[in-house]
Formats: structure tokens, sequence, C-alpha cells
């Protein structure tokens, strides 16, 4: 086991990770989210399989998959769930009235 | 393999204080305590199913996986792996990094919530995800 090279792939990806797009997400599907459970499972077993298809496609990635469509559709989806948090029903908008006018 | 098993994570009081089934904590027959403390908004009115949690788990698993592919995080793994004659060391690495990055997103995220009355906090929640939406909008105009 070399564990330098763990060492320096953990602080490599850690690093670079850190307010980068799927934290942010994370951040916010964990507080608004009813279950910080699922939120976190989900996260990271999506970040491991990426992570995992890397070291199994190596280069190939971009040629075995459309990136660029791929991540339009996670887009689409990001907004989506914005839409969801901002609809009223989804969350329990009747806590007491609207003050907020 | 040297992951981080997600069951002793999961274990910790912090990620469980929440989850509906702990029913030898709750006394009695307790009336809803919404006198007993103003600064915890956390609803829980209902508890949460498997169905809602798997489908809180796919939403999250399907959006961020697709965000994450071609993304610099994979890139790098990928270049890692393939300079480095061990590619499944770095894979550890890389993996134990990832979940710890979001066990603290999610964890901010959750302490956020208790600070933040629910209402705002859905607006800036959705706000996060325009934002992250726009991030990779941003990706696939510049090709990447």
């Amino acid at each position: 086991m070399d564990w330098n090279l763990l060492g320096l792939a953990f602080v490599t990806v850690f690093v670079s990770e850190l307010g980068d797009k799927s934290q942010l997400a994370a951040i916010a599907l964990g507080s608004s989210g009813k279950s910080v459970r699922a939120v976190f499972l989900g996260t990271a077993a999506a970040l491991v399989l990426a992570s995992f298809l890397g070291v199994i496609l190596g280069g190939g990635v971009a040629q075995v998959m459309p990136t660029r469509w791929i991540k339009a559709i996670a887009a689409i989806g990001f907004v989506i769930m914005a839409i969801r948090l901002l609809l009223p029903g989804a969350t329990d908008e009747s806590l007491d009235g609207d003050e907020s006018a | 393999m040297s992951l981080v098993s997600p069951d002793s994570i999961l274990s910790s009081p912090v990620l469980t204080a929440n989850l509906p089934a702990a029913p030898s904590i709750q006394p009695p027959a307790a009336p809803p305590k919404e006198t007993a403390d103003t600064t915890q908004p956390v609803p829980a009115a209902r508890p949460l199913s498997l169905q809602d949690e798997f489908g809180i788990f796919f939403s999250t698993f399907i959006t961020i996986f697709l965000a994450e592919i071609g993304d610099k995080t994979q890139v790098t793994v990928l270049l890692m792996s393939a300079q480095s004659k061990a590619p499944w060391v770095v894979f550890g690495g890389a993996g134990a990094a990832l979940i710890a990055t979001s066990l603290c997103g999610v964890l901010l995220g959750k302490w956020l919530s208790t600070r933040i009355s629910p209402r705002l906090l859905d607006k800036a929640a959705a706000v996060l995800l325009l934002v992250v939406a726009g991030m990779l909008v941003w990706d696939v105009v510049q090709g990447m």
C-alpha cells in the first residue's frame, strides 16, 4: 500500500472539491431536505461512482460519454429541484401566514 | 479498499439525531414541543417513509452524478490513476476525500438549518441550487 499516494490523492481531491459544485449542492440539499442521511448517501455514492468511472475508463471518458449533454441534463435537474423548493406545497408553507407580503 | 464505511459515519449522533425512528428517547405521549425551543425550526411533522428517503437519495444521486461526470475532480482522479502504477490506491484516496467533502457539506447544511428559518432556508437552498446549475451551464458553454 502506497500511503504517500493515498494521502496525495486524498488531499488533492479534498482541496479541489471544497466549495465545488457538488459540495454546494450537498449544502443546499442537506439544509432543505428532510433526510440528511439520504442526501449524504446519495451525494457520496454519486461522487465515488463518478471517480470510479474515471479510474475504469481512464482517458476515454470524453469519448464514451457526451459530457456536455450530461452536464446540461444535470443543470436542468438542479433547476427542477430549486423550483420544487420554491413552490408552495412542497414544504409546509402554512407555518404562520405570509408575513413577507 | 480503505473507504470509510457509511455505517460508521451514520451512527454518529449528529446525523441520526433527526431521524424519525428513536422512540426510546422521546417521552411517552409528548405534546408537540412548539414552545420548547424556537431555535430549532426542523418541521419533522411526519416521519419519513423509506420510500421518501429513497426518493431523496435517488434524486440527489442522479443529479450529483451527472454533474460530476467529466468534472475536474473526475479528470484529476483520471490523470493521477493513469500516472501512478496503483490506480486503486488513487481511487481509495479520492473516494475517501469525496465522502469527507460531501459529509462536510451535508453537515454544514444541517447546521444552517438549525440557524435559519425554514422559509428563508428553502429560498437560500433554491438559490444555491440555481448557482450550481449556472456553474454547470457555464461549463457547457465553455466546452469544458
